[in-house]
């Protein structure tokens, strides 16, 4: 079983870290959680639906725009 | 707004989808009323497009927008939709290892007992890396709100994952279970 390596996560920005340390440690248990909790989602691929919404609301507005035209 | 503009508008907001459905689900209860949401929002923010002024900051205004709309569906349903089948938990579509999978899952459920103006301060400052000045703008209350919103989700989370104070680097809470047995 491989255990998932919670503690390299770091936060990068510099002004993330300077806002989280006034209530949240960035390098407290909770923020590594929190973090690897939300990177695991984000990293999730992004379902279809997204895209083809995208692409008929893209397509929408072509539609629209030549109308007016 | 410019046809450039327009173009960098949806290349940006494609880029903030992870992170916005990631915000989504943190919030909702159900994965697939998390999507719902998204999807709504994606909606509302490409109408509202012109509204958005070039050069400010897309995520914090899609994530309002995401914010918005949750607590208008919310109140309109009368109430927040409760995961009562685990529906999240058995559809959580990520495979992480084992040991991560178990992790997320207490996690997600410390999350979702917390009211849920903290559970969103919380991950706004703690996993979304907004400011407390974006927050505060984003849930359209005072900063100093934010603040103390955070102070008491990060006590309450610590309370429930059994973690100690802040700068303890301890072993996590399932390592304890196994070494204390």
């Amino acid at each position: 079983m491989q255990k998932s390596d919670t503690t390299s996560i770091e936060l990068e920005n510099t002004h993330e870290e300077k806002s989280i340390k006034e209530c949240l440690s960035p390098h407290s248990e909770i923020v590594t959680k929190l973090h690897h909790f939300f990177s695991q989602i984000e990293q999730e691929p992004l379902p279809d639906l997204y895209l083809d919404l995208l692409n008929k609301l893209d397509e929408a507005e072509k539609q629209q725009k030549n109308a007016e035209v | 707004m410019s046809e450039q503009n327009k173009d960098i508008f949806k290349k940006d907001l494609l880029k903030t989808l992870p992170s916005l459905r990631a915000f989504a689900i943190s919030l909702i209860r159900t994965a697939d009323k998390a999507d719902d949401l998204v999807q709504d929002t994606i909606v509302k923010a490409w109408s509202k497009q012109e509204s958005f002024k070039p050069g400010t900051n897309l995520k914090a205004w899609l994530f309002t927008i995401l914010r918005n709309e949750f607590y208008s569906q919310m109140r309109k349903n009368g109430r927040e939709v409760q995961d009562t089948n685990n529906v999240f938990s058995n559809n959580m579509s990520i495979h992480p290892p084992q040991y991560g999978s178990l992790d997320l899952k207490d996690f997600k459920k410390a999350l979702d007992s917390l009211p849920a103006e903290q559970r969103e301060a919380i991950l706004l400052i703690g996993a979304s890396g907004f400011s407390y000045e974006d927050a505060a703008q984003i849930c359209d209350c005072a900063v100093g709100t934010i603040k103390s919103r955070v102070s008491r989700a990060r006590i309450k989370l610590q309370n429930i994952l059994d973690i100690k104070g802040e700068g303890d680097y301890g072993p996590d809470t399932i390592s304890v279970n196994i070494i204390m047995r």
